[in-house]
């Protein structure tokens, strides 16, 4: 091994600090969660191609750490930016990378890295923004229909559940995931009923990544 | 509920509002406290205690390896040489006491030896015992002149 430049040290020592105080594994925990759902999304676009976000953390940690031939680290990170916000910068770039790997274009908007450094303005995502506009097609009519069936796939795999089923329909057919009273409004049931389904939505989609791996 | 000509649907869209209204988005995850975080990795059916533990032994072994590289870069930057005094290395100086026994020197030699022992490698040191050690099991079996 290359000796690390003292940029690199200082970097493997403030990746290592990041898990390593107090709040190391909350840390940790938190960007396994962001992890987790970029991974979910891959999984999703990619045909179900079976990465978890443990292997995208890990992988970007490591690549902190790793140190070339002239002493640098691999990845990068500058004194200004936080590790959390450059360790997701990161794993977006890997699953990224991961996407194109499979010979398809990553289409999926991915929060972004800010310099600024501020926690709280690190990771603009915008849910009302359009993610995708028919000007910005980047998907072949193949991997639009893969994804299409897909989904249509997974709507049948809730079908039983109505109010979950019916939010599906309405964010298919129109676009619309929120807010939870119109949700409401629309289907003719409570809020409360609304806040429900979503959290059976996650287990379902967990349960169909899963027999659709095993499968 | 009007169904959008089929052209005109979004699959990726359709695909990350469903994945956010089950999990949130990658950026509100990274705001959440760590009770949140907590559910919403229940949620995924994701256990994080053996990525922690193994992430335990990846800053272990890169926090050793940097402290490795960056002692050795040290002492070139010095152009010190490495330690070669016998005197820091344990054991070191039991070896040439039995060395100086084997060898039945007097004083005076016994003195030039503890100073170029002192200069040599605890390999080398080691070499010449066993070196010694061999010579003289073969003196014991060579047969005395006796003539």
């Amino acid at each position: 091994m290359a000796s690390p430049s003292q940029e690199a040290e200082t970097q493997i020592k403030r990746v290592s600090e990041y898990f390593c105080g107090p709040s190391g594994r909350a840390n940790y925990d938190q960007l396994r969660l962001v992890a987790e759902t970029m991974s979910a999304r891959y999984k999703m676009l990619s045909g179900w191609a079976a990465r978890s976000g443990e292997e995208f953390l890990h992988e970007a940690i490591n690549c902190c750490y790793k140190v070339d031939g002239n002493g640098c680290c691999s990845r990068r990170i500058p004194a200004e930016i936080p590790v959390n916000v450059a360790l997701i910068g990161i794993m977006k770039s890997l699953v990224s990378h991961a996407y194109h790997s499979k010979g398809r274009r990553l289409a999926a908007e991915m929060p972004s890295l800010k310099p600024s450094g501020d926690s709280g303005d690190v990771l603009p995502f915008e849910p009302h923004v359009t993610m995708w506009s028919e000007g910005d097609d980047r998907l072949t009519p193949e991997e639009r229909e893969d994804a299409l069936s897909r989904i249509d796939d997974f709507m049948a795999f809730v079908k039983s559940d109505r109010v979950l089923h019916g939010i599906l329909l309405l964010v298919r057919d129109e676009g619309l995931n929120k807010p939870v009273s119109l949700l409401a409004q629309r289907l003719g049931v409570s809020e409360n009923e609304i806040y429900q389904a979503r959290k059976r939505l996650a287990s379902a989609v967990t349960r169909y990544i899963k027999q659709q791996e095993a499968a | 509920m009007k169904q959008l000509d089929s052209n005109r649907r979004n699959p990726v869209k359709e695909i990350n509002s469903i994945i956010e209204l089950a999990f949130g988005n990658p950026g509100e995850a990274a705001k959440q406290t760590p009770a949140e975080v907590k559910v919403a990795l229940q949620s995924f059916g994701v256990d994080t205690e053996a990525g922690w533990q193994s992430l335990q032994a990846t800053i272990a072994a890169a926090q050793g390896k940097a402290s490795l590289a960056a002692a050795r870069e040290d002492r070139i930057r010095s152009q010190s040489p490495a330690p070669k005094s016998l005197g820091v290395v344990a054991g070191a100086q039991a070896l040439i006491d039995e060395i100086k026994g084997m060898l039945s020197m007097s004083g005076g030699q016994v003195a030039v030896f503890a100073r170029k022992a002192e200069s040599m490698p605890l390999k080398d040191l080691e070499s010449l015992r066993d070196q010694l050690i061999r010579t003289a099991a073969r003196a014991a079996k060579k047969p005395r002149n006796e003539g």
